[in-house]
């Protein structure tokens, strides 16, 4: 069994949001940078070879804006990244670190190569030749490109561990499945959020006319080209996806549903507009649409961030670790001992709880269920319960993984679940003074029963399906 | 007599304790950098003197403003690479530390968003026109940031070795330590701050010393031999102060034998120091020669007080229980990968440097 970390409570909104929030704001704009460095090369040979005049203007503004925003903010919500997953899953950052260390540790030296070339070309580009320049550009791209490169990798892998599960070998986890699909989308996304934040930049510059701002835009839309091939490179993404994560994401979970839809409409808002009026007609476009824009870009990749983050449950590493840092192998174990017995941390506000039974179910929710639920608030237990009598609680949580398959199974004692249901009904009861312990010993056995015919292993959405449907029927 | 730190464990452990070491000496450097130079500036801006170019324009304070912005990513940047050793190292201890700072500790992120930007801001002319106090103010709260900053680290690092008062901490969500444990830690490193910056502020004025005239270059070289020699005048304080109210155990690790050796290096750097400086201070320039002594002796205390303050954590701490992490990190896969990019991108690095290099040859300064 794995060491038990102090849980933090998020009051109303639940730690995967946070999460969420954070890596959507570092995704948008890292994927800026890395598309930022691609794009200033082009701009930058367009300028060296003659064929825009006003490309180096470009190319010296746009850098500013990238130092100014992807250096500063780009770099600190990396590491805000780093510090959120550490408080909603430390096991799940933990692993990905035990087993990609060095990989780790290779993309940190081009981040160290970004900020060296980046700013040898922000300090110095004024004074340099057109090929010293270029060479700062190039280096600054490849470095930024490869970072992406590595932690896709790493992210992918906790999707698609694939052949890895067997082999544990490094390549195996690293070149997983869904490696290449999402190599090259998020690539293709990179170019394109830069070309839209490069519309912005060249409606802001004052130092070039209305037919030089045309000549560019209608350069940095070329980066937008690109975008014809979302379409295929997300159905390939789908098509390596396990089945029961794409059944979630296709119907199987509305919000995440809701979500993808998002993604896709914005993304398709972003390409026709693009395709059609900056590419072939060649239109110029000012500040409040490259902004809106832009906006859009951001919705989309909010809505892919949050799939990506939502397909994996009940995983956070598919079949190494549940989300709720419980390890499949342990759950057996954990039925027999206990998931509170190695927990050395109290309740906060211990003295709130009217009983040891009740006191003991709230140590349970933290374990098992606060990363995903809260108690009263998004996803809270108290409204999902609503509707149930006790018997029908007691029922549902013990076959946890076949009510709804993207839940783990339950990993506690019969003892510990009947705390739970208390937990949850003096909760829903609006918390009182007193409190009847429930010691019954039938519904121990049955939950001992139920907990029995629910086995081990995590549900099956196939078999779920068909049950609902039979249930419907 | 033991093995010199970390030698006496298993090499998995020794290994990565010694890559954690090594990198997050690095970013000391960079740190103390912007924490001395942050704090500098902030004296500066509040109190720019009676001579007839305020302190703020003398080429200290111009140069520190001018690449605060810079080493403020460089000191974050190399921040990553202990990040990531040390959640192999002392996962458990380092990840319960960070939870039960809980919001305290998500706060660094957005303060350093803050102060990255309000370096931005002293650098550029912006502020040119406004009053004295909002000038000194925006300066100061510079400062305090990464002054906290230091303070989060400084209490995660307290706690992360305290495991008996974790629940309590959890509960209580009250620090287990007195604010004087960590003042005395916290004056440790920032007089060390300033002689660090010192030694690296002594390269970027002496490349530039042969364009200015003498009455500029005398003052300068003084004031940063005052700035270095105060620092490691504090830092000799506080770290008597440290050893002598340490615990007992902490105070054995520090002087045991494989212990010791650091503490005599660290001690020989700090020697070197002064004189490098006490010897620039009568010459009133900076020399090559000296300059370097001085940086020597600034690496040498720089890496030996990490070692040392490790060894004083692993003399705490209930090493063995690690040993079995460590030896199943070492099995993973992809050190050669990061052996051959080390080379690779080093070589890119260099590569960068002498583009820019040669660039400024043919294309000499406009003004
Ligand atoms: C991996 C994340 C995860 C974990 C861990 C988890 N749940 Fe859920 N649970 C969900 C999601 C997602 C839903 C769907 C909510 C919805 O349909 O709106 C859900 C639904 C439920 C429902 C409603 C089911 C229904 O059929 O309407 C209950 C009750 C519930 N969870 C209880 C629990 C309890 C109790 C625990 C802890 C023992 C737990 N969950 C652990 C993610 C999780
Ligand atoms: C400029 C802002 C920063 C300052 C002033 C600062 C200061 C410090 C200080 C003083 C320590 C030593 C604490 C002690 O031993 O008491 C430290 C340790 C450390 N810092 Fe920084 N730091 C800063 C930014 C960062 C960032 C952004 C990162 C990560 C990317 C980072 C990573 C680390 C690591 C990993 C340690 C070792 C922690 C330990 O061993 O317990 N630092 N820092």
């Amino acid at each position: 069994m794995l060491d038990v970390f102090p849980v933090n409570d998020y009051g109303p909104i639940m730690p995967g949001l946070v999460m969420a929030a954070v890596a959507i704001v570092h995704v948008f704009l890292a994927q800026f940078a890395v598309g930022g460095g691609i794009l200033l090369c082009y701009l930058q040979w367009l300028g060296m070879t003659g064929r825009n005049p006003h490309a180096r203007q470009f190319v010296a503004g746009y850098f500013k804006v990238l130092v100014l925003i992807s250096f500063v903010l780009g770099a600190l919500t990396g590491v805000g990244i780093w510090f959120t997953a550490i408080q909603v899953s430390p096991h799940t950052i933990g692993s990905m670190v035990q087993n990609f260390h060095w990989l780790w540790a290779t993309e940190w030296l081009f981040f160290s190569l970004e900020i060296v070339s980046g700013y040898c070309f922000y300090r110095y580009h004024s004074r340099l030749s057109d090929n010293a320049s270029m060479v700062l550009l190039v280096i600054y791209a490849v470095a930024s490109w490869m970072s992406l490169y590595l932690i896709n990798g790493i992210l992918s892998w906790q999707l698609t561990p694939g052949r890895w599960l067997e082999t544990h070998t490094l390549f195996d986890g690293f070149y997983n499945p869904s490696f290449w699909p999402s190599l090259l989308f998020r690539t293709v996304v990179a170019m394109t959020l830069a070309s839209l934040a490069a519309c912005v930049v060249i409606n802001l510059m004052t130092s070039v006319d209305r037919e030089a701002k045309t000549s560019l835009m209608n350069r940095v839309a070329e980066l937008l080209i690109p975008m014809v091939i979302m379409p295929g490179l997300g159905l390939w993404f789908l098509a390596v996806m396990p089945a029961d994560s794409r059944s979630w994401v296709l119907g199987g979970s509305p919000a995440m549903m809701l979500f993808l839809n998002i993604s896709i409409g914005s993304s398709l808002a972003i390409g026709a507009y693009a395709l059609l009026g900056l590419v072939l007609q060649r239109l110029f476009i000012n500040t409040a649409t490259a902004g809106l824009l832009l906006l859009l870009a951001f919705g989309a990749t909010a809505g892919g961030e949050f799939v990506r983050e939502g397909s994996r449950k009940p995983y956070s590493v598919r079949h190494v670790l549940y989300s709720n840092s419980i390890r499949p192998q342990d759950v057996a174990q954990m039925r027999v001992v206990g998931c509170t017995a190695n927990d050395p941390y109290p309740l906060r506000n211990d003295s709130i709880y009217p009983n040891d039974q009740v006191r003991l179910g709230g140590k349970v929710f933290r374990r098992q269920c606060s990363v995903c639920h809260t108690v009263e608030g998004t996803n809270g237990v108290t409204e999902l319960t609503g509707a149930w009598d006790t018997n029908q609680c007691r029922l549902n949580i013990a076959k946890l993984q076949h009510t709804k398959p993207f839940m783990p199974p339950f990993a506690g004692t019969p003892q510990e679940l009947e705390a739970l249901v208390q937990f949850i009904n003096w909760s829903s009861a609006e918390r009182p003074e007193a409190w009847r312990e429930n010691t019954d010993p039938t519904d121990f056995a049955q939950i001992k029963t139920w907990l029995e015919e629910a086995g081990t292993a995590p549900g099956d959405f196939k078999q779920n399906n068909k049950r609902r449907q039979e249930l419907i029927r | 007599m033991n093995l010199p730190f970390p030698l006496g464990f298993p090499a998995p452990t020794a290994f990565y304790l010694t890559l954690y070491i090594l990198t997050f000496a690095l970013h000391q450097a960079f740190m103390h950098y912007v924490l001395a130079g942050s704090l500098y500036v902030a004296w500066t801006t509040s109190f720019p003197g009676r001579d007839s170019v305020s302190r703020n324009d003398q080429p200290i304070a111009a140069t520190l403003r001018d690449w605060l912005p810079f080493l403020l990513s460089a000191a974050i940047t190399a921040g990553v690479a202990p990040l990531l050793f040390i959640q192999i190292v002392y996962q458990k201890q380092f990840y319960t530390a960070n939870l039960l700072l809980w919001w305290r500790w998500m706060l660094v992120v957005p303060i350093l968003i803050i102060a990255f930007y309000l370096l931005y801001l002293l650098k550029s002319k912006i502020m040119a026109h406004w009053p004295h106090i909002a000038r000194s103010l925006v300066a100061i709260s510079t400062a305090a940031c990464f002054v906290f900053v230091g303070f989060c680290w400084t209490a995660n690092h307290l706690l992360s070795v305290s495991e008996a008062r974790w629940p309590e901490v959890y509960v209580t969500g009250q620090l287990p330590f007195t604010p004087f444990e960590v003042l005395a830690r916290m004056g440790i490193w920032i007089s060390d701050s300033f002689a660090t910056l010192a030694a690296i502020l002594a390269w970027q004025l002496y490349r530039r010393q042969s364009d200015r005239s003498a009455d500029i270059v005398g003052p300068a070289t003084r004031n940063l031999a005052v700035m270095a020699l105060g620092g490691l005048g504090l830092l000799t304080l506080a770290g008597l102060t440290y050893i002598l109210t340490a615990a007992d155990k902490t105070r054995d690790s520090l002087f045991d034998s494989g212990t010791l050796p650091y503490l005599i290096i660290s001690v020989v750097g700090v020697a070197m120091q002064v004189a490098g400086w006490f010897q620039q201070w009568r010459f009133g320039r900076l020399t090559g020669l000296w300059s370097t002594v001085v940086s020597t002796g600034s690496v040498l205390t720089l890496l030996a007080m990490s070692f040392a303050r490790e060894a004083i954590r692993a003399g705490v701490l209930d090493m063995p229980q690690l040993f079995q992490r460590h030896a199943d990190a070492a099995k993973v896969g992809g050190f050669t990968v990061f052996l051959i990019f080390t080379v690779l991108v080093s070589a890119a690095i260099a590569w960068c440097f002498v583009t820019v290099h040669r660039g400024l040859k043919v294309q000499p300064p406009v003004a």
